[in-house]
C-alpha cells in the first residue's frame, strides 16, 4: 500500500476537521429573555461614616442602563439612601421571588461601603453596609444572609454586582481558585498557590460560607482585603462614579468580544478589570491598586 | 539490609528488559474533541476543544504503557437562552495502556496488506519496523488510561483541577519509514468536575510516533 494517500488523508483532516471543531460553538439566541433587577445605592448614611459622594449617582446611572437595555421598569427596583435598608431589601427580594420564574434573570446591584469583620472563632465575613449601619438588623447584610436572601428567588440565572470594599469576599473560593490574592496590594498573581489549592480543594469537597456559583456569578469591585475606589476625574476625564460602575456603564458599548450584540459576566468582568489596570492600577502606589473579581464556576450569564 | 535489597530489585528490574524487549517511542499528537457538559438545573451544552500531547510510549510484546503530557484548550459553549458554559485552557498529565486486538491469542491487530502470514506477529512488527519494507501494516488496538488536568477559566485567572478517565480505539498505519508509524484514535473520555454535574468528550486523534529501537534489542539480530 502506497504510503502518500495516507499522508494526504492525515494532512486533510488535521487542516480541516480538527481546527474547526471550535466552531460548533456558534450563538443560537443570547436574548435572556425575562429580567428582574434590585439597585441600591448608598452614599449619605443615617450616622457620620466615610463620605461617599457617589454611590447615587452609581444606582441610578445602572438602574437607567438596565432599563435601556431591555429591563422592564416595573421590574426594576432603585433604592438610595434613606430606602436603602435591610428590612426593604428583605421586602423587594420577596416581591421580586413572587412573579420570577425559573428561566427568568434576576440581578442584584449595590453601590455604598463595605466592610469585613473577623469573628470569635477567627473566621472572616464580609458586609454590605446599608443605610441605618448603626443597627446591626437592619443595617449590615452578611455574605451568607445575601446568600439566603438569593435563594428566595426562584431564577436559575442570578448575578450579584457589588460595587463596595471587601466585596471580593462574598465570592466562595470553590472549585475555581482565584490565582489573585485576597489582597493584590504588593502580591502579584500567584498560579503555582492557586494550582496547589485548586488540587487540594478538589479532594478535600471543602465547604465554605460566601456565595457559591450555583446561587449566583458574583462581580465584586475589589478583593476581600482591598479597599475600592470612587473618582470624580481621572486625567482631566470626568467620572462622577465608583470606578467599577464608571466601567460598567461603558460594557454594553466597549466590552462586546464577540460582536453578539449582548454583554456576559465574563465580558463585564474582563472590560472592567482590564479598564481598571490600564487607567487606575498603572498610575498609582501599591497602596491603592484593586482588582475586580468573579466568580469560579463554568456558568457564563448575558446581563444585557 | 534495605540496600541490598533495593540493589536486588533493580538487578532483576534491569536483567528483565532484554527478555521483555521494551520498546521506546515518542509520540507527537493533536485531538479534537466535543465536549459535552452538563450542571444541575441548565441543559446539556456542547463545546469544541482541542489539544496538543507529546507522549513516551514503553512498548513489549504488542504491549504498551505511556506516559502524556499536553495542553489543551476548550471553547466557550453558544449563550442560546442567555448562558453559556465558560471556555477554559490549561495542561494535563495522562498515563495510559493500549492493547492489540486478538482473538484466541492471536493477534488480529495487525491488518497486512502486504500478504504475509507470520504466526509470531510480534516478531514480524518488529521486523516491519527494523527494516523498509514495500508493503504497509495497520495495527488495530484498544486502550484506557487516567488524567489529570489544570485548567483556567478563560478571560479570568481562576484555576480548577479534575481527573478524568477515558478509553479509547486507534488504528496505527505502518509507514514504509521502518521507524514512524501514524496513529489515529477515537477517545473517549470523562471528566470528574466539582463544577459540573456530568461532562464527557469525544473526538479524534492524530499523531506520529517515532520508536527508538532499545539497542539491547538489537542483540542477535
Amino acid at each position: 500500500m502506497n504510503f502518500r494517500p495516507f499522508l494526504r488523508s492525515t494532512l486533510l483532516i488535521l487542516t480541516t476537521i480538527l481546527p474547526s471543531i471550535p466552531f460548533l460553538s456558534c450563538s443560537i439566541d443570547p436574548d435572556p429573555g425575562e429580567r428582574y433587577a434590585i439597585v441600591y445605592g448608598v452614599a449619605n448614611y443615617k450616622e457620620p461614616i466615610t463620605t461617599l459622594f457617589f454611590s447615587v449617582n452609581d444606582a441610578v446611572a445602572v438602574e437607567n442602563l438596565l432599563k435601556s437595555r431591555g429591563y422592564p421598569s416595573e421590574h426594576v427596583i432603585l433604592r438610595t439612601d434613606s430606602e436603602a435598608t435591610k428590612d426593604h431589601l428583605q421586602k423587594d427580594i420577596e416581591d421580586i421571588a413572587a412573579k420570577a420564574k425559573a428561566d427568568s434573570l434576576f440581578l442584584f446591584y449595590f453601590s455604598g461601603h463595605g466592610t469585613q469583620r473577623i469573628s470569635i472563632d477567627q473566621s472572616t465575613h464580609e458586609y454590605i453596609v446599608l443605610y441605618d449601619h448603626a443597627n446591626p438588623s437592619n443595617g449590615i447584610v452578611e455574605d451568607s444572609e445575601l446568600m439566603r436572601l438569593l435563594q428566595k428567588v426562584p431564577s436559575k440565572r442570578k448575578v450579584v454586582l457589588l460595587d463596595s470594599c471587601n466585596s471580593g469576599g462574598f465570592i466562595r473560593d470553590f472549585p475555581g481558585v482565584d490565582a489573585i490574592p485576597p489582597d493584590y496590594r504588593g502580591s502579584g498573581i500567584d498560579y503555582l498557590k492557586a494550582a496547589q489549592k485548586a488540587f487540594v480543594k478538589y479532594f478535600a469537597n471543602v465547604e465554605e460560607g460566601d456565595i457559591p456559583y450555583t446561587e449566583a456569578v458574583v462581580i465584586a469591585a475589589g478583593g476581600a482585603l482591598e479597599p475600592v475606589f470612587e473618582k470624580d476625574e481621572i486625567n482631566g476625564v470626568p467620572i462622577a462614579h465608583g470606578l467599577f460602575t464608571y466601567y460598567l456603564l461603558q460594557a454594553p458599548y466597549s466590552a462586546d468580544r464577540n460582536h453578539d450584540g449582548w454583554i456576559t459576566t465574563l465580558e463585564a468582568y474582563h472590560y472592567i478589570r482590564d479598564q481598571i489596570e490600564k487607567n487606575w492600577n498603572r498610575y498609582l502606589s501599591s497602596d491603592e491598586v484593586f482588582l475586580p473579581r468573579i466568580s469560579g464556576g463554568p456558568l457564563d450569564l448575558v446581563i444585557f | 539490609m534495605k540496600i541490598i535489597s533495593r540493589f536486588a530489585l533493580f538487578a532483576i528490574l534491569v536483567s528483565a528488559v532484554p527478555a521483555f524487549s521494551i520498546d521506546i517511542s515518542h509520540s507527537l499528537s493533536s485531538r479534537g474533541t466535543v465536549v459535552i457538559s452538563r450542571l444541575e438545573g441548565f441543559d446539556f451544552k456542547t463545546q469544541g476543544s482541542n489539544s496538543l500531547e507529546l507522549a513516551t510510549l514503553l512498548e513489549w510484546s504488542s504491549w504498551a504503557i505511556s506516559g502524556i503530557l499536553g495542553i489543551h484548550g476548550t471553547e466557550a459553549t453558544n449563550l442560546d437562552g442567555g448562558w453559556g458554559y465558560r471556555g477554559y485552557e490549561g495542561f494535563h498529565a495522562r498515563v495510559q495502556v493500549e492493547i492489540p486486538f486478538s482473538i484466541g491469542g492471536t493477534s488480529m491487530g495487525d491488518l497486512s496488506s502486504s500478504g504475509t502470514h507470520d504466526k509470531d506477529t510480534s516478531v514480524k512488527e518488529k521486523a516491519s519496523r527494523e527494516k523498509p519494507t514495500s508493503g504497509s501494516i495497520f495495527r488495530a488496538g484498544w486502550g484506557g488510561g487516567g488524567g489529570g488536568f489544570f485548567s483556567r477559566y478563560r478571560e479570568t485567572d481562576l484555576l480548577f483541577f479534575y481527573p478524568s478517565a477515558y478509553t479509547f480505539l486507534f488504528l496505527d498505519y505502518l509507514t514504509a519509514y521502518p521507524r514512524i508509524r501514524i496513529r489515529y484514535s477515537v477517545p473517549f473520555e470523562w471528566y470528574f468536575r466539582k463544577d459540573l454535574d456530568s461532562s464527557f468528550s469525544f473526538g479524534l486523534s492524530i499523531g506520529v510516533v517515532y520508536t527508538w529501537t532499545n539497542p539491547m534489542n538489537k542483540e542477535g539480530r
